[in-house]
């Protein structure tokens, strides 16, 4: 709609992009970029959500690791994005450490908090029976706390990956030489708009695709116990 | 053996055990009525260990101890048999021996077929004979049953009542059973304790033949002469047996 009314070297129409995507789709070129892209999307969730979690639950069985985590935390969520972008590039350099790094780091404490909060709202009956049937820390967490928050953490994931996605590819945008995001950014500065949104719609059918395709199936799988019927 | 001395408990600024003292033998069947509220619940929990008493002691003897909830308190995201298979873990049952035992016991209590349904997918009464499962299951030394029964038919009750009436006589253990009802007490209580609103207790006689009913309401009222209070105009009260 907005590309009616704007001039064609600001905002692509839709044909416009669909059909630069649909020339782009065939090349080596754009299939590597949205191989690695891809490749530390995951990489940077799969990092990120594994230390939140356990960082979680160990904040979440233990107070004093909680107490010591919850300003680190705090000061994690408050970083601008693209401040650490330029830190992490300073340490890490250009490329994949550097993009993996930054979305780790930004979506851990999501997880982190969504964790803790989970652990924080199990039922206080079913740690009771746990107690009195004298199940060891490691069933506990594996029997009662984990399923427990399960629910609340698939929820959490659909936005992780929502911003693992966005973050990847302004990281990669600043500093890669290869990605999606790259590939935006040499597209804007060459000003091939087409192209330019073509990648968006990229974007979009990435986070389409873990969300129904993998978060969906997943989420139904460790909830199948809330269902009705065998 | 489980002895209390003197046991005060405490919500807040509620009294809701005072001077409470009492001594149960080793395989005792101890039956426990009182109406809603007097603090049955909360003398099981002391026991259990899982409440700690404001003031007085309570020695305790007990190696394992199983509880029957008065909320079944089973793991939604576990199966019927995995929710009776979980705490014989502890035990040193591998998990493949658990779900067997589990199993059997599932099977005792008329749920064979039922092993792989979540609780969400059992009726109440399911929920509380897998619950009922899972105690005897460990084969405790003490079991602590708060209102097993309140879910169940009187025809599956009066089963359920006969076969824990066998599984005692065949291996006696203490137990102690909550209820509202005097009538499933006696069944197989050798004891029974009777709470009071105002924090006490005192124990009765099993041998009272058909006019049980009719004696426990004399004896709920008798130390309440004249105490409008207690009438059964209370919703909550009125829910006791002392009100049928
Ligand atoms: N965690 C708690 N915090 C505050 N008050 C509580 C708590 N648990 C119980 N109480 C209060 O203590 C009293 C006794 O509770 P308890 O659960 O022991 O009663 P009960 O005899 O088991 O009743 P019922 O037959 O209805 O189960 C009640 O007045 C209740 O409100
Ligand atoms: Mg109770």
């Amino acid at each position: 709609m907005l590309s009616l009314f704007m001039h064609g070297i600001v905002i692509a129409s839709p044909y416009d992009s669909f059909k630069a995507l649909y020339e782009m789709m065939g090349t080596e070129r754009f299939q590597s970029h949205l191989w690695i892209t891809t490749k530390r999307i995951f990489m940077g969730i799969f990092w990120g959500g594994l230390a939140g979690f356990i960082l979680g639950l160990l904040a979440g069985i233990k107070e004093d690791i909680k107490n010591l985590l919850e300003p680190m935390r705090w000061s994690l969520m408050s970083v601008p994005p693209i401040v650490a972008v330029v830190i992490a590039m300073l340490w890490f350099g250009m490329g994949s450490t550097m993009v993996v790094f930054v979305s780790g780091i930004i979506l851990s404490p999501i997880v982190y908090v969504n964790t803790v909060k989970g652990m924080e709202m199990v039922d206080k009956g079913l740690l009771e029976m746990g107690r009195i049937y004298k199940l060891s820390l490691w069933l506990k967490l594996k029997h009662v706390y984990i399923p427990a928050i399960t629910g609340p953490l698939t929820a959490a994931m659909v936005i992780v990956t929502a911003m693992g996605v966005r973050i990847v590819i302004m990281a990669e945008v600043l500093g890669a030489s290869e990605g999606i995001g790259y590939a935006m950014s040499i597209a804007s500065a060459t000003l091939k708009i087409p192209e330019l949104f073509a990648y968006v719609i990229v974007g979009f059918c990435i986070v389409g695709i873990t969300e129904f395709l993998v978060l969906g199936p997943i989420r139904d799988y460790v909830l199948r116990w809330k269902g009705g019927h065998q | 053996m489980i002895q209390f001395k003197q046991v005060k408990k405490k919500y807040n600024n509620l009294e809701v055990i005072q001077n409470l003292s009492f001594i149960i033998h080793k395989n005792d069947v101890v039956g426990i009525l009182g109406p809603s509220g007097v603090g049955k619940t909360t003398i099981l929990k002391m026991i259990a260990g899982i409440l700690t008493p404001e003031s007085g002691t309570i020695i305790s003897h007990v190696k394992r101890i199983a509880y029957v909830f008065q909320e079944p308190r089973l793991l939604p995201w576990k199966t019927a048999l995995d929710n009776v298979a979980i705490p014989l873990l502890p035990l040193g049952y591998n998990y493949k021996q658990a779900k067997e035992k589990a199993a059997e016991w599932l099977g005792k209590m008329g749920l064979r077929g039922y092993e792989g349904y979540f609780p969400a997918q059992l009726s109440g009464g399911m929920i509380q004979r897998v619950s009922l499962a899972r105690a005897f299951a460990i084969e405790p030394d003490t079991l602590l049953l708060d209102e097993p029964f309140s879910a169940l038919d009187v025809r599956l009750k009066e089963v359920l009542l006969n076969m824990i009436k066998e599984q005692l006589k065949a291996a006696p253990i203490t137990v102690l059973y909550v209820s509202h009802m005097p009538e499933e007490v006696v069944r197989i209580a050798n004891r029974i304790f009777m709470l009071f609103p105002e924090g006490t207790m005192e124990e009765m006689s099993v041998n009272i033949g058909e006019s049980f009913k009719d004696f426990l309401k004399d004896a709920f009222y008798k130390p309440h002469a004249g105490d409008a209070g207690l009438a059964c105009n209370d919703t909550k009260q009125r829910e006791s047996y002392a009100c049928m």
